[in-house]
């Protein structure tokens, strides 16, 4: 075969190593990408198989004209994460026309790892490190192939690409370790790749954290030093909504407080947050934290606020205090606290007055507030009817049928007209326990909205009106609700019995379950140790090896030094062959270098005596010390004398004066 | 030969050098099967030429025992040819009541089994069991074969019509395997011009007696065998057995001959120790009959085998 060009079954080779490499930006990228990249594909094994129509130079170039237009057109730019892996994988199909030399298959090749690189800045998800696993295995046989293109089958082609990824395990956990790392997670993205990302809102419409219930995108992880608290105190703080203009609620004000304190009721809880990315900088924590994580803000009104959004998963060590006693009221609090826009709720208007002047304390007043949705038949659904202009009296004297958004918001408006400060508090409620890996999953359709009532005596209060009307939703989560509710049972006063019945699970979900729990906790750990070992992480790592504060020059020459110890053990197997080396066999060699260098180069089966023969006719001014250093030779090394000094020392002598 | 220094040259060597020429005098043109099936019998093993009818197999197994001094003997084998037609009958003798072995026309010192894939294997398995034992036993009563003994066979081919292809296990009992071949332009042109050969044949003198060669075949179990040679042997046989390319590896018994014949080799070269161009130079008739390609073709290819393993 002519060594430039490749054959039939090289380009197969070279195909599937394409289709792996491509197949995860399938549904990532437009289609239209990923069909240029097969046509092309088919084209060019058309032209190898069927002797299809080969385009030439102009063609080529028209067509690469018109790719570059038409992923401009889709992105209207070339730069950034989507242009780039578009016009990589379109370019890459129209290569495959001019694909004739070994080298061209080479360069196919080493953009195809590129593109599974590439798929790594779409999702860094379990399945895609196997999945890349699998391709750059294809991909590497397809390059045995091509550089050993006969003399071996595919079986051996895969064993030897196995082999050399293999070895090249401790090389990758070498860089991986040590190589310099910037803040942040294992991928620095570029700055499109956050769309689509969910999140909590920064403000609250009627039905806003609905829409979030459908989603069951994990939210966070926690995991729990020590028992976890009841699910009834799985309140987990988002943000404090304050400003409400008749329809919507939004964040009020920060700052003008200096000092946030509280003071803690009970036992402190410690427990481990990671936290997805939201592109929004909330970051969780149970009701009430008590400490800043690093990089966060500790707002007045108890949040924790990351300072950019969070774009890539953020693990954070909190404590919190879920009983406590958040003391006085700053005076700007209490007029935000209090604040109802002009015309808005009429009606809930007048029955706050009317309990206000009922009952004396803002507790009974409250309490009046929940039996009222308690008596009034109202109901807590998934699905709620729209509301209006309104939406507060709507809710209250019209449908009364909503969400917890619908029964906070009310509260809130009944409370601030009856002259308690008052604000609404948007997060998650509860949270699935895996036990599997005893953390807790709480997923978006967990996401909740509650109040917070001043009381003089007791500070800011968590009063959850959805509890009054639905406490399953407290109890038993989201879930649940939605299997009790799509077996029709009506929530809040149904029988513990009743309820258990509901939710036994048939043996078919129970190990789905489980199986959906293992999942998790193989995902967690594999962001935990792979992807989200970061900065931070390598400063620990090392640490741990008494290597502190290290610049990137030091932690570069801790990978090439590394990387060089790797390559010398794998060497010393060639070494110690070398040195095995019989002290004539060596001597030996040298004349053969000493010939090689003057063009006559021994092939590593031919014998002695066939080279010496062979040199000696083409230089028959050097036949007679030929002959005399391969007589040694093969006396010394072939001989029945055995080892002979004499006869070494001449022939060491007679090869180092040899000349070609 | 350049190579070979003057107090290597042994005075056995002068007279195998001899033994070729007179071989070369009479087949023209053929003096690597020549030296190779010397070799075979020097290293005591059976020979197997394979080729068409007239290529002077026969001529050749008929010089070498005339050079050698060996006794000769035919057979021509054939479909209806039984195995005591070759071993010999043991036969009543009336005078005084008692059976008498008669041998059969294997008991020569060299003979030549003509295309004997035209025997059924009952008769090729006495012919080959006898080469392997060197003995006979017929009714209970074991016959020595002479010494040397030395069995040249041929088979065609090509041939295909009637004949009972050697099994493998059977081929494995030759030594060596080799192939005649067209002569060239020149030598067939002599051997147009030339007497005929039945006649040059019986003219031909002995060069060596039996002991003589006995003494030889002694000298050729003393060539010296160094470690890394048996290192580049174990190699070979190694990559029979990995490369995938072959159906099966070589066993160790095809090690063992392939020592054997390169030590003969070593010997007619006028060397007391063996050199990995020996055993390159026999390996392709020692192990070519030895080894099936895996994909089931019917060639193997020796020389490739060869530049794929160093000489370490």
């Amino acid at each position: 075969m002519n060594p430039t060009t490749a054959d039939r079954r090289v380009l197969q080779s070279l195909m599937a190593a394409g289709v792996v490499a491509v197949a995860p930006h399938v549904g990532e990228l437009p289609f239209w990408i990923i069909a240029v990249f097969a046509l092309c594909a088919a084209w060019r094994y058309g032209i190898e198989a069927w002797q299809w129509y080969r385009p030439g130079k102009l063609v080529r170039l028209g067509l690469m004209l018109l790719l570059l237009a038409a992923v401009f057109r889709q992105f209207h730019t070339l730069l950034g994460r989507d242009p780039g892996m578009g016009l990589l994988i379109t370019l890459i199909g129209l290569k495959f026309m001019e694909l004739k030399t070994v080298r061209d298959h080479v360069v196919s090749l080493f953009v195809f790892y590129l593109i599974i690189l590439g798929s790594f800045l779409y999702s860094q998800s379990l399945w895609l490190g196997v999945w890349a696993l699998l391709a750059v295995t294809v991909c590497t046989t397809a390059l045995v192939h091509l550089t050993q293109p006969t003399s071996l089958n595919v079986t051996q082609r895969l064993r030897l690409s196995g082999v050399m990824l293999i070895k090249a395990v401790p090389l990758m956990i070498i860089v991986y370790l040590l190589f310099p790392r910037i803040s942040g997670t294992l991928w620095g993205l570029p700055a499109d790749a956050h769309g689509g990302l969910t999140g909590m809102p920064d403000t609250m419409q009627p039905g806003s954290i609905r829409n979030l219930s459908e989603s069951s995108e994990i939210a966070f992880r926690v995991s729990f030093e020590g028992a976890p608290p009841p699910p009834r105190e799985l309140y987990w703080r988002g943000l404090v909504l304050t400003e409400f203009d008749g329809r919507g609620w939004r964040r009020g004000p920060m700052g003008g407080i200096q000092e946030v304190s509280f003071m803690p009721l009970n036992e402190a809880v410690r427990y481990h947050v990671t936290l997805e990315p939201s592109n929004k900088p909330w970051m969780l924590a149970l009701d009430l934290p008590a400490i800043r994580p690093k990089g966060a803000r500790y707002q007045p009104d108890f949040t924790l606020e990351h300072r950019e959004p969070i774009r890539e998963r953020l693990n954070y060590t909190l404590t919190s205090y879920t009983r406590y006693n958040t003391g006085t009221l700053e005076r700007s609090e209490r007029v935000h606290g209090l604040r109802l826009p002009g015309e808005t709720s009429p009606r809930a208007r007048a029955l706050a007055g009317q309990w206000l002047r009922e009952h004396g304390t803002p507790q009974q007043i409250a309490q009046a507030a929940l039996d009222h949705f308690r008596r009034e038949n109202f109901v807590y659904t998934l699905s709620p009817p729209l509301l209006g202009d309104d939406p507060v009296d709507e809710f209250l004297f019209g449908t009364r049928r909503g969400f917890c958004e619908h029964y906070a918001a009310a509260f809130v408006t009944l409370m601030r007209a009856a002259g308690i400060p008052s604000r609404v508090v948007v997060g998650y409620l509860g949270g699935e326990l895996n036990t599997a890996g005893n953390y807790l999953i709480v997923r978006q359709s967990d996401a909740h909205a509650w109040a917070e009532i001043w009381l003089a005596e007791r500070g800011w209060v968590r009063v959850d009106p959805t509890g009054a009307i639905a406490p399953e939703r407290i109890e038993l989560g989201l879930e649940a609700v939605r299997r009790l509710e799509l077996q029709g049972l009506a929530l809040g006063n149904l029988s513990s019995e009743a309820i258990r019945r509901a939710l036994e699970l048939g043996w078919f979900e129970y190990v789905a379950r489980h199986a959906r729990w293992y999942w998790d906790l193989t995902n967690m750990t594999w962001y935990r140790w792979v992807v989200d070992y970061g900065k931070e992480r390598q400063e620990r790592f090392l640490a741990s090896f008494g290597f502190e504060h290290i610049s990137w020059g030091q932690l570069g020459g801790l990978v090439i030094a590394g990387v060089l110890l790797v390559l010398l053990v794998y060497a010393l197997p060639l070494w110690r062959t070398k040195k095995s080396l019989d002290p004539p066999q060596a001597a030996y060699l040298r004349f053969c270098r000493k010939l090689a260098r003057a063009g006559l180069a021994r092939a590593p089966y031919e014998g002695a005596h066939a080279f010496a023969e062979r040199a000696a006719r083409k230089r028959s001014d050097l036949a007679a010390s030929i002959s005399e250093i391969t007589g040694l030779y093969e006396d010394l090394r072939y001989g029945p004398q055995g080892p002979d000094s004499r006869k070494f020392t001449t022939l060491k002598k007679r090869v180092s004066v040899f000349r070609a | 030969m350049v190579l070979v220094h003057p107090e290597k040259q042994n005075p056995p060597t002068h007279i195998l050098d001899t033994v070729i020429g007179r071989i070369g005098q009479i087949v023209l043109g053929k003096e690597r099967q020549a030296r190779l099936s010397l070799a075979c019998l020097l290293a005591r093993g059976h020979l197997l030429i394979e080729d068409l009818p007239g290529v002077g197999k026969t001529t050749l197994a008929h010089v070498l025992a005339k050079v050698l001094g060996l006794q000769f003997k035919r057979i021509q084998f054939t479909a209806d040819l039984l195995p005591a037609d070759i071993l010999g009958v043991s036969i009543y003798q009336p005078d005084n009541k008692h059976f008498v072995f008669h041998p059969g026309p294997l008991f020569a010192q060299l003979v030549l089994a003509d295309e004997i894939n035209r025997a059924t294997p009952k008769t090729q398995s006495a012919l080959l069991e006898a080469m392997e034992e060197r003995q006979v036993t017929t009714d209970g009563l074991t016959h020595k074969l002479p010494e040397p003994f030395f069995v040249i066979a041929t088979q065609n081919p090509h041939h295909l019509i009637g004949t009972f292809p050697l099994p493998e296990s059977q081929l494995d009992r030759f030594l060596m395997r080799i192939e005649m071949g067209y002569p060239d332009r020149a030598a067939e042109r002599a051997l147009l011009k030339g007497r005929d050969r039945r006649e040059l044949v019986e003219s031909l003198q002995p060069v060596i007696s039996a002991d003589k060669l006995n003494g030889l075949q002694q000298l050729v179990a003393r060539v010296h065998v160094a470690e890394p040679l048996l290192d580049y042997v174990q190699n070979l046989l190694d990559s029979t057995r990995r490369t995938g390319e072959f159906a099966e590896g070589l066993s160790p018994r095809a090690g063992l001959s392939l020592v054997a014949a390169a030590r003969a080799w070593a010997l007619l070269a006028g060397r007391d120790m063996v050199l990995p161009e020996d055993v390159q130079a026999v390996a392709p008739s020692v192990i070519g009959h030895r080894l099936r390609p895996a994909n089931g073709g019917r060639t193997v290819n020796i020389a490739r085998l060869l530049e794929s393993v160093p000489i370490p």
